[in-house]
């Protein structure tokens, strides 16, 4: 579905992706984990066109994307929950939802996925006329991955979902995850907590200062001695 | 020393009244927003409907008082001038501080054309908004890598610069001594001297201004230039193409306050450069954040009510220019979303309740404002 390889990513001088490969199957979950600074989320941002001083490949079921502005990214199906969900704090949440919508033009589906949208997240069809920026962490959450939900995508990127919530609201926010991948959806989830990333992930890359350290089944990862030492606070 | 005491006392109470003003305007205009989105949607027809009546029957009702019907046609075109910035600061969220810099080049286009070629006044106002939309898509341009208060500083220097070559380009702009004479605009032969025909026309420019902004902020295009406002990442993941959002909103506002400073040229029939300096922009300013950073009825209130308050206010002429200054400091601590806000309905805390739980006891009473 999504084949990376060699991304190098530049932040002015500094070479913040030192040639990231990996890729993803259709309907598979791959999370990749790592430390603060390690890259996962410029990974995303690079992915999504966010950044674009990048050299390599990322093709999108053999298309090249790389170079390719945000915008047709999303139309040609990834779409990205940024990190810190960034919510539309003035729109409220149905309009959230519809920005989510932005790049396509056929009205009537988009009132179907939006109505779609409210069953898989009742909570936000509750507060559909409430401004985005009243709602709590993990309902903003969920706003943000139904809003990126709504643009149709074929990969859905998470960028560390898990931040700033209470334990209890990721356990729901990731049965919603694995939920949404049971129907079909192929995801790519950056996430710092390894441990719940790798519980719900087919694959995993462990990310380490723009490298790939290593990577496996996720499971196996788990279970992993050098995954257990450094990130999940095991002797 | 004497007079040093006499100014500082009477700031000091335009700063009291202004206080005691905003609040009790906030107030009444919080209470009639809460009323009338309360009442169903019939009444509030009638309600637009008479309205409607009294602005486009205003010249025969104003007719006793040619200098009440004056001041009307300037509060439309600041309405129109207003309408425009906000669509710069209140849809794109982009601060411009250099509005005037249209206001004036639109003005001169028209005083030139028709004053040394003779065209028509139409085709006249037509290239004037056609020179400030380019101007605008100028000035757009730095937007990209801009933001904020470096942008603010990037906009007062295009005006400041605009306003200057007015000044100095005295062979074609006749430098501070102005372009006199210019005409009338006519239809089939007929010259539209009298005010009533320029009442109309202007309302015409405030009814297609107010109908763009409409269409604008219930569209696509204004969904997504909220979005950028609100947060520019969020908005380019989600595919919106922010760059030319917003060199679209500077080229419409420049385009349309090119058109009024067109009419504004053939209205006074002079132009002169004193009429588009760095105030005129900041007075432009005063009237969006006024009436609601955002909103197209707010904005309208704030431009009719700023431009007959300082009409009503001549005795105290001099201090015009620090009270705009003072209500700016002032709106910003106690009323930063203006008298009309949507957030008002919405029941978003603003920054205006958070600052009235930290500020001083005393103080809160002025800071906190009530939500519906």
């Amino acid at each position: 579905m999504l084949q990376v390889k060699d991304l190098n990513v530049y932040y002015g001088g500094i070479h913040a992706l030192k040639g990231i490969s990996f890729h993803i199957n259709a309907g598979e979950i791959v999370t990749l984990v790592g430390s603060n600074g390690a890259g996962k989320s410029t990974t995303l941002r690079a992915i999504s066109g966010l950044i674009q001083s990048r050299t390599g490949s990322i093709a999108l079921e053999d298309k090249e994307i790389l170079g390719m502005p945000s915008e047709k990214i999303v139309e040609l199906g990834i779409s990205q929950v940024p990190e810190g969900r960034r919510i539309f704090t003035g729109l409220d949440v149905e309009e959230n939802l519809l920005m989510g919508a932005y790049l396509r033009n056929d009205k009537k589906e988009i009132q179907e996925d939006l109505e779609y949208a409210f069953k898989i997240f009742p909570r936000l069809k509750e507060r559909r006329k409430q401004a985005g920026g009243t709602l709590s962490g993990g309902e903003q959450q969920m706003l943000a991955i139904a809003r990126a939900l709504m643009a149709r995508p074929k990969v859905l990127m998470l960028d560390e979902p898990s931040m700033g919530l209470a334990p209890i609201v990721v356990e729901e926010i990731f049965e919603c995850i694995t939920e949404l991948n049971q129907k079909g959806l192929t995801v790519l989830l950056v996430e710092q907590n390894a441990n719940i990333a790798l519980q719900v992930a087919h694959t995993g890359y462990v990310v380490e200062t723009g490298n790939i350290a290593f990577s496996g089944k996720a499971p196996d990862l788990l279970k992993d001695d050098r995954v257990r030492k450094a990130y999940l606070g095991e002797d | 020393m004497a007079n040093f005491i006499k100014v500082s006392a009477n700031l000091g109470f335009a700063v009291f009244v202004l206080f005691i003003a905003i609040k009790i305007l906030s107030r009444v205009f919080d209470a009639i927003t809460i009323k009338y989105s309360a009442i169903d949607k019939k009444k509030q027809r009638v309600i637009l409907a008479v309205f409607g009546a009294m602005i486009i029957f205003w010249p025969f009702l104003a007719k006793g008082s040619p200098y009440i019907f004056r001041t009307s046609i300037m509060a439309l075109i600041y309405v129109v001038l207003a309408l425009s910035l906000n669509m710069v600061i209140g849809f794109a969220g982009q601060l411009s501080m250099g509005h005037s810099a249209f206001f004036g080049i639109g003005a001169y286009v028209v005083a030139l054309l028709t004053v040394n070629f003779g065209i028509s006044f139409w085709i006249a106002m037509i290239m004037a908004g056609i020179v400030t939309a380019i101007f605008g898509f100028i000035l757009g341009i730095p937007t990209l890598r801009l933001k904020g208060d470096y942008l603010a500083i990037t906009t007062i220097g295009f005006a400041e610069i605009v306003r200057l070559i007015l000044v100095n380009w005295t062979k074609v702009t006749k430098g501070p001594a102005g372009i006199p004479g210019i005409p009338s605009p006519q239809i089939f032969g007929w010259v539209l001297r009298s005010n009533v025909a320029y009442y109309y026309i202007v309302l015409a420019l405030v009814i297609l201004t107010i109908f763009i902004s409409y269409r604008l902020l219930h569209s696509r295009l204004g969904l997504g230039l909220i979005a950028v406002k609100d947060d520019e990442i969020a908005a380019e993941a989600m595919g919106v193409n922010s760059t030319n959002l917003k060199i679209l909103a500077f080229v419409l506002a420049g385009a349309i306050a090119g058109m009024t400073g067109g009419f504004f040229a053939s209205f006074i029939h002079y132009v002169n450069p004193d009429n588009f300096t760095y105030m005129e922009s900041v007075l432009i300013l005063c009237m969006v954040v006024l009436g609601g950073v955002g909103s197209i009825s707010g904005v309208i209130i704030g431009a009719v009510v700023l431009t007959i308050l300082p009409e009503a206010l001549r005795d105290i002429s001099t201090y015009r220019y620090a009270v705009y200054g003072l209500l700016l400091i002032v709106m910003m601590i106690i009323r930063p979303q203006g008298m009309i806000s949507k957030e008002n309905l919405k029941g978003v805390t603003t920054n205006a309740d958070n600052g009235g739980k930290r500020g001083y006891k005393g103080l809160r009473w002025f800071s906190s404002s009530k939500q519906g």
